[in-house]
């Protein structure tokens, strides 16, 4: 056995889960609602690079005391990545994270919005 | 239209590597045969019968929990995100913990279309079988961060003990 794999045996891995996801187009906006329990404020890492959205929410270590004697969830980190295909305003991303649950609200470009033209008659 | 364009938003991406945290069909045949108990149960009270199950999609919210055992406590953890302390109700009845509440939609706005719909909401009630030997007098209970942690604390005669030997020499 050589050291690095020694290493590795002893480094915990997080496993990760994908979080559930809600998402909706309010026009102006897209907003994505994703489940994430066990992840507080400072958890929850958002990445948008050239189209690729990244949500990442690190669950507290913590609460592992005593042995399991029945499971139905494993704790993890959440990551879930989307590809976008409208223009969103990068500068404009919005997030809340609130018992468990992230809120991610995307605007999108100007270019891009609904708009509604005016029509003058006479 | 618009909802065309955020559907095509989703393609692609990591999301099908990674697996979900189970939901409760996928939790063993006693956990799905509890699922569709609830939903019996409450379509019996709901007025709409056993069929109306038939036509439903049936994919209400159903908490996932994990149960721990240390030397003088029992710990529920149970996952439920976005519910505050006063949607859950927690009961001890004999060595049976009954957790129920509701999980509410958030508020539809004007002018929204569902791109995806994969969260559940809904009424729900979990009945957990206690190890014996816990005090239903003594269960404390924390919500963080959408995660409800329940401490049952175990009778006296019910912990570990450890007996002294005396060695003669």
């Amino acid at each position: 056995m050589t050291p690095g794999t020694a290493v590795q045996r002893e480094e915990r891995t997080t496993p990760e889960f994908a979080p559930v996801v809600d998402i909706y187009d309010h026009g102006e906006e897209i907003v994505v609602v994703a489940d994430m329990p066990g992840v507080s404020g400072d958890g929850v890492d958002i990445h948008l690079d050239r189209g690729t959205l990244t949500l990442r929410g690190k669950v507290q270590p913590g609460g592992d005391e005593g042995r399991m004697v029945y499971q139905e969830f494993q704790v993890g980190d959440f990551v879930r990545t989307f590809t976008l295909t409208e223009d969103i305003d990068a500068g404009g991303i919005a997030a809340e994270l609130k018992n468990g649950v992230l809120t991610l609200r995307l605007p999108k470009s100007a270019e891009r919005k609904p708009r509604k033209i005016p029509v003058k008659s006479g | 239209v618009e909802a065309r364009g955020v559907v095509a938003f989703l393609k692609g991406g990591i999301m099908s590597l990674l697996p979900r945290r189970r939901g409760p069909e996928e939790r063993g045949p006693l956990a799905g045969l509890q699922h569709e108990m609830n939903r019996l149960f409450e379509d019996f009270f709901s007025g709409g019968g056993p069929l109306r199950s038939l036509f439903t999609d049936g994919d209400t919210f159903l908490p996932a929990v994990d149960i721990r055992e240390t030397n003088d406590k029992i710990v529920i953890d149970a996952e439920l995100p976005g519910l505050n302390p006063q949607d859950v109700t927690i009961r001890v009845e004999g060595e049976r913990l009954v957790l129920s509440g509701e999980r509410r939609q958030e508020k539809k706005e004007q002018n929204e279309s569902y791109a995806r719909v994969e969260r559940s909401y809904g009424r729900f009630e979990r009945q957990l079988q206690l190890p014996p030997g816990v005090d239903p007098e003594k269960v404390d209970a924390t919500f963080k961060n959408g995660v409800l942690t329940i401490e049952i604390a175990k009778k006296e005669e019910a912990k570990p003990k450890t007996i002294e030997v005396k060695v003669k020499s």
